[in-house]
């Protein structure tokens, strides 16, 4: 009686009409993850989620309907209905060749579960050896996403996508100042190290324990990868096909001339084994590949899905992705990654008598991506002497612009990048070096 | 399709045999229908409409002191999704604290359905559309700097039972609608922007009749323009209501969610109940009783009816949000502050609707004896990690010795929580209760409706970020 069920239906009897383009897609999305937070009771978590999509292309317009339940029939009347109020597309649909089909096994194995609980519960009890009071936070998590895809030109495929992520963290707060860490690793086989990522927290905790009070003005900053990752999402709303295509990109005549520093490439992978968006398709179908957006400060190539890929007469790159498992198609990188540079993390210190680190803004994110313009209360800054760190600087505002920052006050690009999962305000996962930024804006409140 | 089991009791009759269960010390089943309808324009164009239906529920279970938490889309297999439930819980066995539970709630039996002024759900999406589309044509033709106008709608209609294995079945409607309309001006010198915002829980009338707020967002865009780009530094601020109430949720809301404090010994010494934190007429609450905005939560998702919290009263703390967790942790008692964004998230403490009481400062004497100050109206967003908290301000005007003299562009309003609230030197009378089409984010749960009513508040010393000079 109470029976709400996936409609049955075979995605390979999708049917096209002759005067119609159009693919659908399946997909099924699995998580499993354990938290443990200071205070509260551990959670052991499996979601399982199914989603089917059908694009319609007809007359240059794009239909598009999502469902959890329905079945392809109602699904493609209602992607048809869509047409209507349908955005204009120039795009076509993937032949796929070569794909495989399904069945696509999952890989999750239910004895992971205690190997999660033990990487957990170390990564947290290290954590919370930092101080009394310290409050530890830890997630791992397995998630992991089967697709399989059918096209209106007999394409037919399937893939699957599965990564790990481990996340820890936590704050101590000493009156009313909040001393937090955070970091995260992801890895394409088996929990990634909790160890290596404790380390990290640990001596970043030690950083902090003493203040260091600095003076507002222009300082040499290294932005390390979440930050750093902050700065390369104006740069990809700017290499965006849509924004491309609608005109709103000042580098739309810029393509095979210097956009960033030398020090920088940015490239679209989907061949990182421990990538999230790592795979043989993008989310339209089409054959993955590398490709170069920035090649040395040179801009070489948009991001573009199918549809902006025929606007400007190129062919599909395979950059279309969903941002969310229902949400509609977007041009947008793999995994985006910035090429290391040659500098060690000491070397990198000692570039300037004085330097700050900065890990982490409240607010960091630019009101017009277009332009670049970020400000952000620090939540993780230290100051640094002849590459020793002094301590931790507490109610700064740090500004910059992020093409400025990438191009007149670039000095150098480290070469230990790490992996910043997809966030709210993301278009890709990104792997991300910390750079080092001279002359930024730092504003200091006495 | 939706509507066909609105009036099948045979639902809860259903769970509640699934949920007797006597070898786990707390479980709960819970169900959703959930219809959403959004629609996107840009300019004169309807460019996204969509209408979803997800169906689907979670299973919790706590079990020697381990949560183990499913969720699915569907109704099948309610079962085996109970027994995955447990088996994870067990699973986790070897990290468990201890082994209880958490603070009894007397079962509850209750069937909330909506009540209504206007219902989107009986409005054609034609409709729908054209409303937003004559918006953005009342202010693309307001000003010739106004370069695009985009608007966005959504409606969400949750249908919900709840069973857990202490007695308790409630099935509830809920709605939530909202959205905005953002107008950009651009010339030669750049780019501004200004919107509308509306949002309700009972009645699609709030989308209407916005024409003139709609033509007055497109002059301010137009005159913000040529602003000046705000000098960073301190100043004393006046923060409208809108803001004022982003500032009680960014500033101060987030802060008392007890999620946040638990098992925090350096953040509950300073977080006391007794502590002075304001004004001696600072008063601010969190209620879910405040029917028709989109904070209203007559019971939580853990099945625990809508309390009122005073979280500041005459200046001092006195309360904090609760799930039932967190309650038992503290020993005291459920707020109704659970909540689970859908049926794909487990519930978390969070507001409802955070109202800041009003004072008894005029508009006027807000601004006495402001040498130089930023006047800060309306917000695009902020942000907090519990120390810090950040917002950008949509408007922000100069205040030069008393008066508002002239607008500058990007305020980031910023600073240290616990100092800030005590910098605030007056509340003003002109109490508003601002609805936005926006949402509040935590724990990857985003954006959930919430409300903040607030009147327009004074600052001191509050620090601005801005690259002017
Ligand atoms: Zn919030």
């Amino acid at each position: 009686m109470i029976g709400y069920r996936r409609t049955e239906g075979l995605i390979g009897e999708v049917r096209w009409a002759p005067d119609e383009m159009g693919d659908a897609s399946e997909s099924h999305r699995q998580t499993w993850s354990l938290t443990m937070q200071g205070g509260q009771a551990p959670m052991v978590r499996h979601g399982s989620e199914y989603m089917r999509s059908v694009r319609v292309m007809k007359n240059g317009r794009l239909g598009m309907a999502t469902s959890r339940l329905d079945g392809w029939d109602d699904l493609q009347r209602e992607a048809r209905d869509a047409l209507r109020h349908g955005v204009e597309v120039a795009m076509d649909v993937s032949d796929i060749l070569g794909g495989r089909t399904m069945p696509i096994v999952s890989r999750w194995d239910p004895d992971w579960l205690s190997s999660i609980d033990a990487t957990v519960r170390a990564v947290y009890e290290g954590l919370k050896g930092l101080s009394p009071d310290f409050r530890p936070v830890v997630t791992v998590t397995y998630h992991e996403d089967t697709v399989e895809m059918v096209t209106s030109r007999n394409g037919r495929t399937a893939w699957m996508r599965g990564y790990w992520e481990l996340t820890a963290g936590g704050r101590q707060v000493d009156g009313t100042d909040f001393h937090g860490v955070s970091g995260a690793r992801l890895s394409g086989h088996g929990i990634p190290d909790g160890q290596k990522l404790l380390d990290e927290l640990q001596a970043r905790f030690h950083w902090g324990r003493s203040h260091y009070v600095i003076q507002s003005g222009r300082y040499p900053v290294v932005f390390l990868p979440p930050v750093a990752m902050g700065l390369l999402n104006p740069v990809l709303a700017r290499l965006s096909g849509p924004a491309l295509v609608a005109g709103n990109s000042p580098w739309e005549d810029q393509q095979g001339l210097p956009v960033l520093s030398t020090a920088i490439s940015v490239v679209s992978d989907a061949t990182l084994p421990e990538g999230p968006r790592s795979g043989p398709f993008d989310d339209e179908g089409t054959p993955t590949a590398t490709h170069t957006l920035i090649d040395k400060g040179v801009l070489k190539h948009f991001i573009l899905d199918r549809d902006a890929s025929r606007r400007l007469g190129h062919e599909p790159k395979g950059m279309g992705y969903r941002g969310t498992l229902n949400g509609p198609i977007q041009a947008a990188p793999a995994n985006v990654t910035v090429t290391p540079g040659p500098s060690t993390w000491s070397e990198l210190l000692r570039r300037f008598p004085g330097v700050l680190i900065l890990n982490g803004w409240i607010g960091g994110r630019p009101t017009n991506p277009m332009r670049g313009d970020i400000a952000g209360n620090a939540s993780d800054l230290y100051w640094v002497e002849k590459g020793e760190v002094m301590g931790r600087v507490k109610n700064a505002v740090v500004s910059v612009n992020a093409f400025d920052a990438l191009r007149e006050q670039l000095i150098d690009v480290g070469n230990d990048p790490q992996w910043i999962a997809q966030g709210m305000m993301q278009i890709a996962p990104g792997k991300v070096p910390p750079v080092l930024i001279d002359q930024v804006d730092v504003a200091v409140k006495q | 399709m939706p509507q066909d089991h609105a009036a099948d009791d045979g639902v809860l009759a259903t769970l509640q045999t699934l949920a007797m269960r006597d070898d786990v010390d707390e479980l709960e089943i819970r169900l959703e229908i959930n219809e959403t309808t959004q629609i996107d324009t840009l300019n004169d164009r309807i460019t996204r409409q969509i209408h979803t239906v997800d169906v689907g529920g979670n299973v919790r279970v706590l079990l020697h002191g381990v949560y183990g938490f499913v969720h699915f889309d569907g109704w099948d297999n309610l079962g085996d999704h109970v027994n995955e439930a447990i088996m994870l819980a067990t699973s986790g066995y070897g990290v468990h604290s201890t082994g209880r539970t958490n603070k009894e709630v007397s079962g509850i039996r209750l069937i909330q359905r909506l009540a209504l002024k206007e219902n989107p759900l009986a409005i054609s999406l034609d409709t729908k559309g054209a409303v937003l589309l004559h918006y953005a044509d009342v202010a693309r033709t307001a000003h010739p700097t106004i370069k695009s106008v985009t608007t966005r709608y959504f409606d969400r209609y949750r249908h919900l039972w709840f069973v857990n294995n202490r007695g308790s079945a409630i099935e509830q409607e809920k709605l939530d609608l909202g959205g905005n309309i953002v107008v950009v001006a651009r010339d030669r010198q750049g780019v501004a922007q200004r919107g509308v915002s509306f949002g309700s829980s009972n009645d699609f009338g709030v989308v209407r009749g916005l024409e003139d707020e709609v033509h007055e967002a497109a002059m301010t865009a137009a005159s913000l323009l040529d602003a000046p780009e705000i000098a960073g530094g301190e100043y004393t601020v006046v923060v409208d209501p809108h803001l004022a109430g982003v500032f009680a949720h960014e500033a101060f809301g987030h802060l008392s969610e007890a999620d946040g404090q638990v098992g925090d010994p350096g953040l509950l010494a300073q977080m006391h109940l007794g502590r002075n934190f304001g004004p001696a007429n600072l008063h601010i609450y969190d209620t879910g009783r405040d029917a028709g905005s989109r904070g209203y939560l007559p019971v939580d998702d853990e099945g625990v009816s809508a309390e009122d919290v005073d979280l500041i009263k005459d200046g001092v703390l006195v309360g904090r949000l609760h799930s039932r967790e967190t309650a038992s942790r503290f020993g005291e008692t459920p707020t109704g502050n659970a909540r689970a964004l859908h049926y794909r998230f487990p519930p978390i403490v969070r507001m409802r609707n955070t109202v800041i009481a009003p004072g008894d400062t005029t508009f006027e004497d807000l601004f006495q004896g402001i040498a130089k100050g930023i006047y800060a109206k309306g917000s695009l967003g902020g942000q907090t990690n519990g120390e810090l908290f950040t917002f950008l301000a949509a408007e922000a005007y100069l205040i030069e010795d008393g008066q508002v003299t002239r607008p500058l562009r990007n305020a980031v309003l910023t600073g240290n929580v616990f100092s800030t609230l005590a910098n605030i030197s007056a509340v003003g009378n002109d109490f508003t209760r601002y609805e936005s089409g926006g949402g509040c984010g935590k724990a990857g749960q985003m954006p959930l409706p919430v409300s903040h009513h607030a009147p327009s508040l004074r600052i001191e010393r509050c620090l601005v970020g801005g690259r002017g000079r």
